[in-house]
């Protein structure tokens, strides 16, 4: 029963990155493999705020849905946007830019196998069920984002111009809305968003340079199993994957851990190429 | 009387078999120029890293299938000569090309199922699958001894200068059998499916078919690379099927130039002596092979090739643009 | 002989209904024209018949068989070629490789052992009177050169029966004759033609019959000389304000 919540909890922060990834793949209509590394880039510059620079991790996470906001932008400014157009160059270039982050990350901290401090400490004990309280907390700030995401989408002017272009880029040109900014910020915010997530995880797992992958791998499978542009089917999705995830762990081993999310987009693939809520959008 | 060939076109031809058989001269004689060790197991390197290129190039460049799992198909060849060894012997021929048939065996396992998936959800599946391998090669470790993988495999050539010639013949071989494919109708049609789908279909191709048939070539190479480079480094580990192995793949193609044989090659070659010969970045240097791709892209998609095309053109026309008028409505 | 029958065969796209309950047969050897404005569904029917849509209901019968529903190029196997509406051609090989994709139908086995494919391509190029040098690329062509491209890529399948999507659209009177002299070749040599054209003269010219389309659905059918004095032919062209009788260019 502990590890059915835990994977819950896990999940919920799944949810969170991958709608940042459903947002560049909605909008921008492309396929943003350097999300994992953005995830990465949380983790690790949380552990230097809270480590090194023992900085309040409140903080820290606002820092880094900041920074990694505008490097998010830049990137986007600078790499993406000359190249938008072709979908496999996009695909090669933000493969290249998450070995290339990845490798300064490597650089950088070096390879040693960290783990950050939880921003809480202790366990809530329910009945038989042990939860640290890092879990709960790492959860309901990722909850919370989720929500906030949904309103800002929902009821800001921002958010309905970002629906507008998902809907039909073309039309949106031509009612005045700036694309190009749209497609700017949306990456930048799922950029934050991967790498808000990296933050939430961090205490509770090892961090490394290559552990962006499988969060990628995961995002793309509740994506992809979710069906894009559909808020529920995202959250839904990360439950799931959570659970899966730690119910593998708990039965078979910790080392097949991804092995489930990559196994899961292949099925999903193969029987409804184009997820089981949303749209095909390629 | 509808002619083929121009005077001009035949002396294109002549022209690429003539440098072709200079390079094979200068290959030849080069290790008695330069018997320096390093240098040639550099060479050797380069050979191997530009089959495997060329391996993705056949499928990305020419058929438009974005395979960003390609390392498992060197992967299981490698794997393949690990564990056969370890337990018979085998004439190392047979081993390469048996590691070339596992790895046609697992192109049809995962291309059948992705046949139906267009573009990037193909890649992405590509990706899943070799990540799968790759968690399953870390993990069982009775089997595949984990990060170590496995050691002491036996040499099927042991000198240097051995490796050095059967790594050009093996490169040589793939460069003059896969020109002769692209003349073939099967090699043009082949190149239809990448630049029209639609459009060869209704001209009678059974597009499927011929990817699963394109995939299992390129897995056939991409294998035979892999189990080579076991018995070259007598050693297997998990990197053989690593993202990082698919990218330098990928590295190599899109500096080359995608879609042409020769880019993969320059590709490889560029990247692995760079690799190699910047020594004095120390670690830096494996930000070499990304900084490389985002540059090119934003520069010349088209890779180095294009680029000298480019210069070509400025040289030989200067500032006038095609002498050749074009018929207009 | 009956070599195409196609039955109630009805295409919606959303809330646009392009073809409506539509019936006609074509019988071996003949040339069936299609006729109809603008929108009329045209396009629509050979897209069907060809694999490239599927219909939402109706059958289509080939020698008798159902193909209903199959996929483009089971389609081709089976003897049917097209050509599209805008020349569509592989504008990076050239023109002789563009024929040579065509040939893979013919090649039996994929490794064309068996068949001179350079024969082939260059006696289809001279078919179809291809002027150009078969080395240059396709995206070098003009108009008139293209949609002969395309009618030699329909030839290379060995097709029983060709669908030509307005063949002579956008050609001078004299292209457009040679066109048309190409397909009456092609004809006599025994292949069932199915032309859709707006170019009134040529379509009168070339076919033994004709369809005549409007709205998605069949208004009229006959020969040439019987459709032309219809009165609802007439009205459907005249009242959507098309060209009608009026040759272009």
């Amino acid at each position: 029963m502990q590890v059915i919540l835990s994977g819950i909890l896990l999940g919920g922060i799944y949810a969170l990155m991958a709608m940042g990834l459903s947002l560049t793949l909605g909008v921008m209509r492309i396929v943003n493999l350097a999300h994992g590394v953005f995830y990465t880039l949380g983790s690790f510059i949380l552990y230097s705020f809270m480590v090194q620079a023992k900085l309040n991790p409140f903080l820290s996470l606002l820092l880094i849905f900041i920074i990694v906001f505008f490097a998010g932008m830049i990137c986007e400014r600078i790499l993406l946007r000359p190249i938008r157009d072709s979908h496999m160059n996009v695909m090669i270039v933000t493969f290249a830019l998450a070995i290339f982050a990845e490798q300064c990350i490597h650089l950088s901290w070096g390879v040693l196998y960290r783990s950050a401090p939880p921003f809480l400490k202790g366990e809530l004990q329910i009945a038989r069920i042990l939860l640290d309280n890092q879990r709960l907390l790492s959860f309901a700030i990722g909850m919370a984002l989720i929500l906030l995401l949904v309103f800002v989408l929902k009821k800001t002017t921002l958010g309905k111009a970002t629906r507008m272009v998902q809907q039909d880029p073309e039309m949106a040109m031509l009612l005045g809305i700036n694309v190009d900014l749209i497609s700017m910020v949306v990456f930048a915010v799922g950029a934050a968003l991967a790498a808000t997530a990296g933050c939430l995880l961090a205490p509770l797992y090892l961090i490394f340079p290559a552990m962006g992958w499988t969060p990628l791998l995961v995002s793309f499978a509740i994506v992809i199993l979710g069906g894009m542009g559909s808020i529920t089917g995202t959250v839904v999705g990360g439950f799931l994957f959570g659970l899966t995830s730690l119910l593998t762990t708990y039965f078979i081993s910790s080392a097949m851990i991804n092995v489930v999310p990559f196994l899961a987009i292949i099925v999903t693939l193969l029987i409804r190429p184009s997820g089981f809520f949303g749209k095909e959008i390629f | 009387m509808v002619k083929k060939g121009s005077s001009r076109d035949e002396g294109k031809a002549t022209k690429q078999v003539i440098l072709f058989l200079v390079m094979v001269g200068l290959a030849g004689i080069f290790p008695q120029m330069y018997p320096d060790e390093f240098l040639l197991h550099v060479i050797v390197v380069a050979n191997l890293l530009a089959i495997f290129a060329i391996s993705w190039d056949f499928v990305a460049g020419f058929m438009g299938q974005v395979n960003f799992g390609q390392a498992m198909f060197y992967g299981a060849g490698a794997y393949f000569i690990g564990f056969i060894t370890k337990a018979y012997q085998i004439p190392a021929g047979l081993g390469l090309i048996a590691g070339g048939f596992v790895a046609v065996l697992l192109s049809l396992a995962v291309g059948i199922p992705c046949l139906r998936l267009r573009g990037p959800y193909y890649s992405i599946a590509t990706l899943g699958f070799c990540q799968v391998l790759f968690t399953l090669s870390m993990a069982l470790t009775e089997w595949t001894g984990s990060e170590e993988g496995i050691r002491g495999i036996p040499k099927f050539i042991t000198s240097v200068e051995g490796n050095y010639y059967f790594s050009f013949f093996l490169l040589m071989f793939l460069l003059v059998a896969l020109k002769l494919l692209f003349r073939t109708p099967f090699g043009i049609q082949l190149i239809s499916i990448r630049e029209d789908e639609r459009l060869s279909e209704a001209a009678g191709i059974n597009t499927n078919l011929y990817k699963i048939i394109g995939s299992a070539v390129s897995a056939f190479i991409a294998g035979v690379a892999g189990a080579y480079s076991c018995y070259f480094h007598s050693h297997v580990s998990p990197d053989t099927l690593s993202i990082g192995l698919t990218f330098s793949a990928i590295a190599a193609v899109v500096f080359g130039g995608m879609g042409t044989i020769w880019g993969a090659f320059v590709g490889a070659y560029v990247l692995t002596f760079l690799n190699e010969y910047l020594y004095f970045m120390m670690e830096y240097r494996l930000l070499i092979y990304p900084l490389a791709i985002m540059l090119i892209l934003l520069f010349s998609p088209g890779g180095l090739l294009a680029f000298f095309k480019e210069l070509g053109k400025v040289f030989e026309h200067g500032n006038a643009t095609s002498a050749e008028p074009h018929k207009e409505l | 002989m009956e070599m195409l029958r196609v039955q109630n065969l009805t295409k919606s796209f959303k809330s646009l209904v392009a073809v409506s309950d539509l019936n006609f047969v074509i019988h071996k050897g003949q040339i069936l024209g299609l006729m109809g404005p603008n929108g009329s569904g045209k396009t629509t029917v050979i897209n069907l018949i060809t694999g490239f849509l599927k219909p939402d209901s109706g059958t289509i019968y080939w020698q008798n068989e159902d193909i209903t529903g199959w996929g483009p190029h089971k389609i081709v196997h089976k003897g049917i070629a097209r050509t599209f509406q805008q020349a569509r051609v592989f504008p990076n090989l050239s023109i002789f490789d563009n024929v040579v994709v065509s040939l893979a139908k013919s090649q039996g086995g994929y490794l064309s052992l068996g068949i001179d494919h350079k024969r082939k391509a260059l006696d289809i190029l001279e078919l179809v009177g291809m002027r150009t040098k078969p080395s240059t690329l396709a995206s070098q062509l003009p108009q008139d050169e293209l949609k002969k491209l395309e009618m030699a890529r329909a030839i290379g399948s060995e097709p029983k029966m060709i669908l030509l999507d307005e063949p002579v659209s956008g050609l001078t009177p004299e292209e457009s004759d040679l066109i048309v002299r190409v397909i009456k070749k092609l004809n006599e040599s025994g292949i069932t033609i199915f032309v859709i054209e707006h170019v009134m003269r040529m379509l009168m010219g070339v076919s033994h019959r004709l369809v005549v389309m409007n709205s998605g659905m069949k208004v009229c059918e006959g020969k040439p000389e019987e459709v032309r004095q219809n009165p609802t032919v007439i009205e459907a062209y005249f009242g959507k304000g098309e060209e009608g009788f009026v040759n272009f260019r």
